[in-house]
């Protein structure tokens, strides 16, 4: 852990009449991974759509690397972060090394003869897709076309790593693995800022965790001292009940939703 | 390099095809031509020039070269014995409308790749955003009311289809963005505007109303040297620049947010793929009328044969579309009656298109 890679100071983002993003502040330090986690609506993807430049910030300021975000290029941008978007649909079909190569196009000049195959295949290798090399984008499975998703991030070779939702569309075999993966990717350089759903998978991977509710930061640091829930029931509604325990496989904690009629007593288990 | 190997592979067996049908097409007409003297005398007309002087007239050898405003001289390399009268036949009256039908279909299936890249949409097609309708309205008003204007009806015709694509961007962008949508739908707006004002000409039309539907459907017939040129430069400009954007326009068709993650200037990319596939459309109907369906199917039929890498893509539809026009003014001019050659784009082209949708639905799908 060192200085800040990611820093996000003060940032309010408006869409239309209504403002999504009120001051946020919070950084991810260089070589880890920071999960967003925050109920439907709170302002993840808009929050990660600021810190890759695709939104301007109304006020306040994204600095990657030391680097305003929105006073770069698209292409200097691209070449500080790399996006592993939620869902890609190509109705067209290139093939898995078609798509992967995409990711060197920050690094390529536009009249550069040729491609750099090097970073290409070293993603296809370090993300387990070389196999799926040739075939089809289309007719590659949900978990598969996400792992090719990151190896394009990874051809792009960015200090910083924004994924929106990565294990959304997974089963819970593939939910891990992909976790698993971006995990070794961390351990191995890469900083990474991931919107999860899944709280439970949240703390387990990632370093540190950012709270998000009604466009603010709510609580922000490790899992263990982010997973109360005093923070969790004031960002998910004041009539969701939660019960904290630790894992007793992964040693991580986890959540559990209780509803009314559940019974529950602390201290009873 | 595979890549390079596979476009050069494909783009030289597709000329390979084009200079065989265009050597067929001259072939053919009223007075039969066998190929090798179609051969004997297009190499007879091949002038090299050697070298270029200031001085306008200076000597009776020098041609002159108006748009450049000094005199040219030329060698010509070969001199087969040809008759007179063939001679003529091939490269006054024939190659002329061939080379003009290759350079139109070339223009028309390098825009139409650019706009199915470019919308993200199978339908799209060269003037998506106007340009024929807009072409049409300045060439049928000049028809019908017998105006007289610098560079007759395909000066009018160009600039008030620039004039229309021009129109469109600026009804649909706000804030410095043009989302394709609007776009699209703005297009199809101006087109419906457009379609009225040319039928209100045509009832006008009276005697010119023959004049003004061959226009309408495409016709190559009053093809000449100087149309090759004009509508040839502006062809191989905008297609050297689009060749330059092919591999944005592969990551266009991940998404715009996708592709500015990429590093894709969006915005700015896609006004200059517009503006130079309408600057290419505009050329190719300003001297040829409204030929439909070349740069709609071509663009598809070189997917299915290439796949979807614009790298490859544009180059292999280009000449693949200057084939396939070529192909079908010969069926145009064959008949028994001239035909316009957009009638038989659509009528030949429209059965094998659909052939090919039933095929792919059948080994790929």
């Amino acid at each position: 852990m060192s200085d800040p890679l990611i820093d996000v100071d003060n940032v309010s983002v408006t869409l239309g009449d209504t403002q999504i993003l009120r001051n946020i502040s919070f950084s991810v330090p260089a070589g880890s991974f920071v999960a967003l986690v925050g109920p439907n609506g709170a302002g993840k993807t808009t929050l990660l759509r600021t810190v890759n430049g695709v939104l301007s910030p109304d006020a306040g300021s994204v600095s990657v690397d030391r680097q305003d975000v929105d006073s770069l290029s698209p292409r200097s941008v691209a070449r500080l972060v790399a996006t592993v978007p939620q869902d890609t649909t190509v109705s067209f079909s290139f093939s898995v090394r078609d798509i992967v190569a995409m990711g060197r196009t920050p690094r390529q000049s536009r009249f550069g003869r040729s491609d750099q195959q090097e970073p290409v295949e070293r993603a296809l290798e370090r993300t387990r897709t070389a196999e799926l090399a040739d075939r089809s984008i289309g007719t590659v499975s949900g978990g598969e076309r996400q792992r090719v998703l990151l190896a394009r991030a990874l051809a792009q070779e960015t200090p910083a790593m924004v994924l929106d939702e990565p294990t959304a569309s997974l089963d819970i075999t593939h939910q891990v693995r992909t976790l698993e993966l971006l995990r070794t990717l961390v351990d191995e350089g890469t900083t990474a800022l991931a919107a999860i759903h899944d709280l439970d998978l949240a703390a387990r991977f990632c370093d540190a965790l950012v709270v998000i509710s009604d466009g603010r930061v709510l609580a922000d640091g490790p899992p263990e001292s982010v997973l109360t829930e005093s923070v969790l029931e004031q960002a998910f509604g004041g009539d969701s009940q939660v019960h904290i325990h630790e894992n007793p496989a992964t040693h991580s904690p986890s959540v559990t939703t209780l509803r009314p009629e559940d019974t529950y007593t602390p201290g009873h288990e | 390099m595979d890549r390079w190997k596979r476009i050069l592979g494909w783009s030289l067996g597709l000329s390979a095809l084009l200079v065989a049908t265009i050597v067929w097409s001259v072939t053919v007409g009223p007075v039969a031509v066998p190929a090798s003297v179609v051969v004997k005398a297009t190499l007879n007309a091949v002038a090299v020039p050697v070298s270029v002087a200031i001085d306008p007239g200076t000597s009776a050898t020098l041609a002159h070269v108006p748009w450049v405003g000094f005199d040219v001289s030329f060698v010509r390399p070969f001199s087969f014995s040809v008759p007179r009268a063939q001679q003529v036949i091939v490269t006054r009256i024939r190659l002329p409308r061939i080379v003009l039908a290759a350079v139109v279909g070339f223009a028309l299936a390098t825009a139409g790749t650019v706009m199915q890249g470019l919308f993200r949409n199978p339908m799209a097609d060269p003037s998506i955003i106007g340009v024929s309708s807009g072409a049409a309205v300045g060439a049928v008003a000049l028809l019908v009311f017998g105006l007289s204007v610098p560079f007759g009806i395909q000066g009018a015709a160009f600039l008030s289809a620039l004039i229309t694509a021009f129109s469109v961007y600026l009804i649909a962008t706000t804030n410095g963005r043009t989302p394709v949508a609007t776009l699209l739908l703005a297009g199809v707006a101006v087109q419906t505007f457009l379609g009225a004002v040319v039928s209100y000409m045509l009832l006008q039309a009276g005697e010119s109303v023959n004049a003004v539907l061959h226009w309408l459907m495409g016709d190559l017939a009053t093809a000449s040297w100087d149309d090759v040129t004009v509508a040839l430069i502006v062809a191989l400009c905008s297609f050297a620049v689009l060749l330059v954007f092919a591999r944005d326009l592969n990551v266009l068709l991940l998404g715009e947010e996708e592709a500015r993650t990429l590093g894709i200037n969006v915005e700015r990319t896609k006004r200059v793929l517009l503006a130079v596939a309408s600057l290419t459309t505009a050329a190719a109907v300003s001297v040829a009328g409204v030929i439909g369906f070349v740069g709609l199917i071509v663009p598809h039929m070189l997917r299915l044969l290439v796949g979807p890498d614009h790298r490859i893509l544009l180059p292999t539809s280009a000449i693949a579309g200057a084939a396939f026009l070529v192909a079908t003014d010969t069926v145009a001019r064959g008949g028994a009656t001239q035909l316009p050659v957009g009638i038989v784009t659509a009528a030949l082209g429209a059965p094998f298109f659909l052939y090919l949708l039933r095929q792919r639905e059948v080994h790929r799908l």
